[in-house]
């Protein structure tokens, strides 16, 4: 069955190892500016959000690539780059609505997640689960479940009286 | 160069200019980074002769670890001063942080700071570019309001800014420097930043860290980090942060409440970190690589505590709760925000006030002494009248405890025509340093030893915080130490922290481990020296695949020997001796008073007895001097010369 990168923000404590790994396995250096992934915090609000590619199904990058350098990995379901047919022109950018593409510092070329070919090493180093990979139908229900129990833990406190 | 930035920036305030030197192999090799950079760079260029921690001749600086940025569990920055505020003599503090890395991928391993500036100044740093600029907008304000306003001032979110509060510009002693809520606590470096009129440093890089060995560092990943994770107190720490001490330490017995009077307080599960967990915690943040992630971020949400943050740590919690005699975990986060906002030490100025209520206890002060204040235990209003008094120095009463508790104890005195002596025995303290809320009488002899040699004044952070993580039957199950040495503290008897005989190896031993791990910036957390399971083998790991040279265990442990003596020479260059390795004399002298522990204390003369031990298995003088033939085996050559010329060995004999 086909897996998804799943984020959860809230489980996010802003440690950019995935940052970290990334680089290492795609750059052979560290530079989170070379990662697929990276976090963006507000560190005095305690907000953490990884940001990646989100494999869409209806990707704009791909739309707006005029050479066609764009295409889908049918194993992984990851949207990849023909880097012979990339001739940098950064439209990708502008078309992806989640900042999922970059520019390469080096080679001016963009790059992107490719799920590391089906075993993404962010996730395999993510302490808190604030990543996974996962099949399609249990990132439904996972997100579901979160959001379920905030409500239910809401009922529950406006159900039982005040100790105090 | 792999692993090292390959530049020392030496910015010389009085001139404002910046100048880049290259990073000399040998010297990085030898000292490794961070602290070892810190103390050779001080002892080489500073003249101990200058005696006034204010001087513009005092020098500050700040090195990220060698392995900061380029690998996990690496977040450390040290910050260092030739004279300190607090003890008078050299000094340094580390924080966790995201700046070290960030300056490492400026290609920056160490920025030294010279002179004073006529104006307040900033320095930024975006990779090559390098410029001192004016911070007079940014006079008085806060550490979270200076990070926001140079952020968006240099145009970028990512940046990352170390600055000093209020209380640093104001020259308060015990003020410090921090990354947002990432304190470098201890020794009142903030103070002398303020003196030199530097605000701030902001930094952003984007060269990245190149990697000598990769596929060497992808295994040392697998292995070393999934060990971290898998450690047993892995789930305590990520889950509650160090302030889970508190609980444990209650149930056992060894918290030190009321200035380390008592070991209860009622309603103490006001301030559990249980309590933290379910009411205040929002959720758990981290340093820069760190999967630990101890800190919490915290919101009180409504009333006149209200407040937002992160951490807090141990010894907020413990010192202005049951240290205060006082139970009020929201007062307590409100003061941990403002005390990071402010840029003050939490160690020391708890210690400070919880002082004064102690003196207040035994009608020692009055109102007249405190421009008003009542300062009784587990008080808070007056409590955070009297930090804000001190940070911004109004009144008598707020400059005298800017300027130290010391000056505060000799005016008490002067006034009150008692002896000064009669005061500072209330101050759990050794060399100036106030300690933090572990109990030289129940950690371990190991933790009492070696709070008194460090070389920075009383701190559990210097070597062994406890010597409970020997208490094991079987060698392997010790994290975080080479098996054979285990092995051997074993066999000696050390897991009984009580047992005096032997423990000068496993503390000289721990020293030295410290000053790698705070040379390689790598978070004390994760390491053996709080029973986790990162030692001197991996740090070697990951310093080899990083740099591609080929360090053993060994030969990190003779660079931590190496740094270690450089301290200590330095510390005996300004005139300190063995009277100032002795933990504080109320641990001699008063019985722990109550609970599981009651009756504990230390024995004066097997004190004596193991300090001479260490001495001698350090390979020093029986005043604690670094003899000629020890720094010549070291390849401290310049050290003992200069020791010699100064006629160091023949003051204080």
């Amino acid at each position: 069955m086909e897996k998804v990168l799943f984020i959860d923000p809230e489980k996010c404590t802003g440690c950019k190892v995935c940052e970290f790994i990334c680089s290492l396995y795609h750059e052979n250096e560290i530079n989170p500016i070379k990662s697929r992934i990276q976090v963006i915090s507000w560190e005095r609000e305690g907000i953490d959000v990884p940001m990646v590619c989100q494999q869409c199904e209806d990707p704009p990058c791909e739309a707006a690539c005029p050479t066609h350098a764009i295409y889908r990995d049918p194993q992984t379901g990851a949207m990849l780059i023909k880097e012979e047919a990339c001739i940098g022109c950064r439209m990708c950018i502008s078309a992806c609505p989640f900042g999922g593409s970059s520019i390469h510092p080096d080679t001016r070329q963009v790059i992107k997640c490719d799920l590391c070919g089906g075993e993404p090493k962010c996730v395999e180093f993510c302490a808190t689960k604030a990543l996974e990979y996962i099949p399609v139908s249990k990132a439904v229900l996972l997100r579901k479940r979160v959001a379920a129990q905030k409500l239910g833990e809401l009922f529950q406190t406006l159900a039982t009286p005040s100790a105090s | 160069m792999y692993g090292w930035g390959g530049t020392i920036l030496k910015a010389y305030l009085s001139d404002g200019k910046v100048i880049k030197d290259p990073l000399n192999l040998e010297f990085a090799k030898a000292f490794l980074g961070g602290r070892g950079f810190n103390s050779k760079i001080i002892y080489d260029d500073f003249d101990p002769k200058i005696t006034d921690p204010l001087s513009p001749k005092n020098i500050v600086a700040i090195s990220p670890g060698s392995l900061c940025g380029n690998t996990l569990s690496a977040s450390r920055v040290c910050v260092s001063v030739a004279r300190s505020p607090i003890t008078g003599v050299f000094g340094d503090a580390n924080l966790g942080s995201y700046f070290g890395g960030e300056l490492k991928w400026a290609g920056y391993d160490s920025i030294v700071f010279y002179g004073k500036s006529q104006e307040l100044v900033y320095l930024q740093i975006e990779d090559d570019h390098v410029e001192l600029k004016d911070a007079r907008h940014l006079k008085g304000k806060l550490v979270s309001e200076t990070d926001a306003i140079l952020k968006e001032e240099v145009g970028d979110p990512d940046a990352r800014v170390i600055a000093i509060g209020p209380a640093g510009e104001n020259r308060a002693a015990s003020a410090i420097p921090l990354e947002l809520h990432r304190a470098a606590g201890g020794c009142g470096t903030g103070g002398v930043l303020g003196s030199k009129n530097l605000k701030a440093i902001v930094v952003r890089g984007t060269k990245g860290a190149k990697i000598a060995r990769p596929a060497e560092l992808k295994e040392a990943f697998k292995k070393i980090h999934k060990r971290l994770l898998s450690g047993p107190l892995y789930p305590m720490f990520s889950n509650y942060g160090s302030s889970a001490l508190l609980d444990l330490f209650n149930e056992d017995g060894m918290l030190p409440t009321f200035n380390w009077q008592d070991r209860e307080v009622d309603g103490i599960e006001g301030v559990y970190s249980t309590t933290l967990k379910d009411k205040y915690s929002v959720k758990m943040v981290s340093c820069l690589g760190c999967a630990v992630h101890c800190e919490h971020y915290y919101a009180v949400r409504e009333g006149p505590y209200a407040t937002r943050g992160a951490g807090p740590e141990y010894e907020v919690t413990c010192g202005f709760g049951p240290r205060a005699g006082g139970v009020n975990l929201e007062a307590v986060l409100y003061i941990n925000t403002l005390l990071n906002d402010l840029g003050l030490d939490v160690v020391q100025v708890s210690n400070w006030i919880n002082t004064l209520r102690h003196w207040w206890q035994d009608r020692l002060i009055d109102e007249t002494d405190t421009d008003g204040l009542i300062l009784e235990w587990g008080d808070y209003e007056n409590t955070i009248e009297a930090i804000k008094r001190m940070a911004y120095r109004e009144g008598a009463f707020g400059n005298l405890l800017a300027d130290n508790i010391f000056a505060f104890a000799e005016n008490i005195a002067k006034k009150k025509g008692m002896p000064v002596e009669k005061l500072i025995r209330y101050i759990i303290q050794i060399k100036g340093m106030t300690q933090s809320s572990g109990d030289n009488r129940l950690m371990g002899i190991g933790a009492a030893l070696s709070h008194g040699t460090s070389t920075r004044g009383s701190d559990h952070l210097r070597g062994v915080n406890t010597d409970i993580w020997l208490q094991h039957d079987k060698p392997e199950d010790i994290q975080g130490i080479p098996r054979e040495l285990a092995k051997k503290f074993l066999e000696l008897g050390l897991s009984d922290p009580n047992k005096y005989e032997g423990k000068e190896l496993y503390v000289a031993f721990m020293e030295d481990n410290c000053a790698v791990i705070d040379s390689l910036g790598i978070c004390k957390r994760h390491t053996s020296w709080e029973g986790m399971g990162i030692g001197l083998e991996e740090m070697a790991e990951y310093l080899n695949a990083v740099t591609g040279l080929d360090y053993t265990w060994q030969d990190l442990e003779r660079c931590g020997t190496r740094i270690y003596n450089v301290e200590r020479a330095m510390q005996a260059r300004y005139g300190l001796r063995r009277k100032d390795d002795y933990p504080p004399i109320r641990f001699f002298e008063e019985e722990v008073p109550a609970g599981p522990m009651r009756g504990a204390i230390l024995d004066k003369k097997k004190y004596d007895d193991l300090l001479a031990r260490y001495y001698e298995h350090r390979g020093w003088t029986k005043q604690g001097i670094p003899t000629k033939e020890t720094l010549v085996e070291l390849g401290l050559q310049d050290i003992a010369n200069d020791l010699r010329n100064r006629k160091v060995m023949e003051v204080g004999k």
